[in-house]
């Protein structure tokens, strides 16, 4: 069942104010409408401009075919498994999808981590996508939420991802993630944060 | 849930963070072209349990053709003693994560192949399946592997790790 965890500040790009962002547990029916009705529609007509995955990286459009709805019904059914939504302004800003896996880092190899499977922002909400992108801190939002998430588990922080090819540089610097190494079976940069790491992405 | 983050942290943090937004997630969600058509199966409990049992039969094969006893495994293997007795022996166990890796490194068996077998995920390679359930048919729960068992031990194996390789 949805459940709020907490409200954080947003900021809004064109006035440079804050605005109030709720952060919930679990998506529900308004997020999976959110999603079809107003992400997807623009996800896909962004991405049929370009002809190839790969290219759509320019757009930031490369997530158009994840199907957010059956991803977060099936991860109801499974251990380990949770989802998670930025609401603002009666919207649906990102959603992120996680489950526990293992560290390939020698520091914490084999250790239990989170696995950040899945992470969006609104379509509106991207530089690139847009020319005046409306919300910016929903991508922190979620990865702080994922690092609460693996304090609470026991992981001590520790959580991991895979990059889209337009993130690699805010995983690296804004994020303080580790670059692990390329993973050639699914083309992508492979990305851990240890406890240490956390510990100072959350830090004042 | 506590948030470990504060309104004032993220202020901070935002005044200075690039001018993107972060995306995370594999191309198989994202690329068609690259997504594999797996021949995959929605399981229920019932194939939960028959996987479970085949687990249980491939753990207590491996570590009896290794000479051990359970308390040598679980000391070499980190494991509790307890939790691998319930993953031999009791199909309605829900085996922690941690307890298939470490299985998984022990023996180098394909990780993905134990957790599929292991029910913690919703979705099963139909092949892989199959041959767990025949393999687990197979056996007997005798303290010694006889030359049979042995065999087809190994064949299963070679098969996990051949899949894992595909």
């Amino acid at each position: 069942m949805k459940e709020l965890i907490g409200e954080r500040v947003l900021i809004e790009r064109a006035s440079g104010t804050e605005v109030p962002a709720q952060i919930f547990r679990t998506l529900d029916q308004k997020n999976f409408e959110d999603f079809r009705n107003r992400w997807h529609p623009l996800l896909k007509a962004r991405r049929a401009e370009v002809s190839s995955w790969e290219s759509a990286a320019d757009l930031n459009a490369q997530d158009s075919h994840w199907e957010w709805v059956e991803k977060a019904l099936e991860a109801e059914r499974m251990m380990g498994r949770d989802t998670f939504a930025v609401e603002c302004a009666g919207e649906t800003q990102g959603l992120m999808l996680v489950d526990v896996g293992f560290g390939r880092l020698a520091v914490q190899r084999g250790l239990e981590l989170i696995y950040v499977e899945l992470l969006a922002t609104a379509p509106w909400n991207r530089p690139k996508f847009v020319d005046a992108p409306i919300y910016k801190g929903v991508g922190r939002v979620l990865i702080g939420t994922a690092i609460s998430l693996s304090v609470e588990l026991g992981f001590n922080g520790r959580i991991a991802l895979h990059s889209l090819r337009q993130s690699e540089s805010w995983y690296r610097t804004a994020g303080g993630f580790t670059d692990v190494e390329f993973d050639a079976d699914k083309r992508m940069r492979y990305f851990e944060m240890t406890e240490a790491d956390a510990a100072t992405f959350v830090s004042d | 849930m506590k948030l470990l983050f504060t309104n004032d942290w993220l202020r901070r943090r935002l005044a200075s963070d690039p001018d993107e937004e972060p995306t995370a997630g594999g191309p198989s969600d994202g690329n068609p072209a690259s997504a594999p058509a797996e021949n995959v199966a929605v399981m229920g409990e019932r194939n939960v349990v028959q996987l479970r049992i085949a687990l249980g039969v491939l753990v207590r094969q491996l570590r009896l053709k290794e000479g051990l006893s359970i308390a040598e495994l679980s000391t070499r293997a980190q494991i509790s003693e307890e939790e691998l007795r319930q993953v031999e022996h009791n199909p309605s166990y829900t085996a922690r994560p941690r307890l298939i890796f470490q299985l998984s490194e022990y023996f180098h068996v394909p990780l993905a192949k134990l957790s599929q077998m292991s029910g913690s995920t919703h979705a099963v390679n139909r092949e892989l399946y199959n041959t767990a359930v025949k393999y687990a048919a197979h056996a007997d729960d005798m303290s010694t592997l006889t030359q049979d068992e042995r065999r087809a031990l190994d064949a299963f194996v070679a098969i996990l790790a051949e899949r894992a390789k595909g």
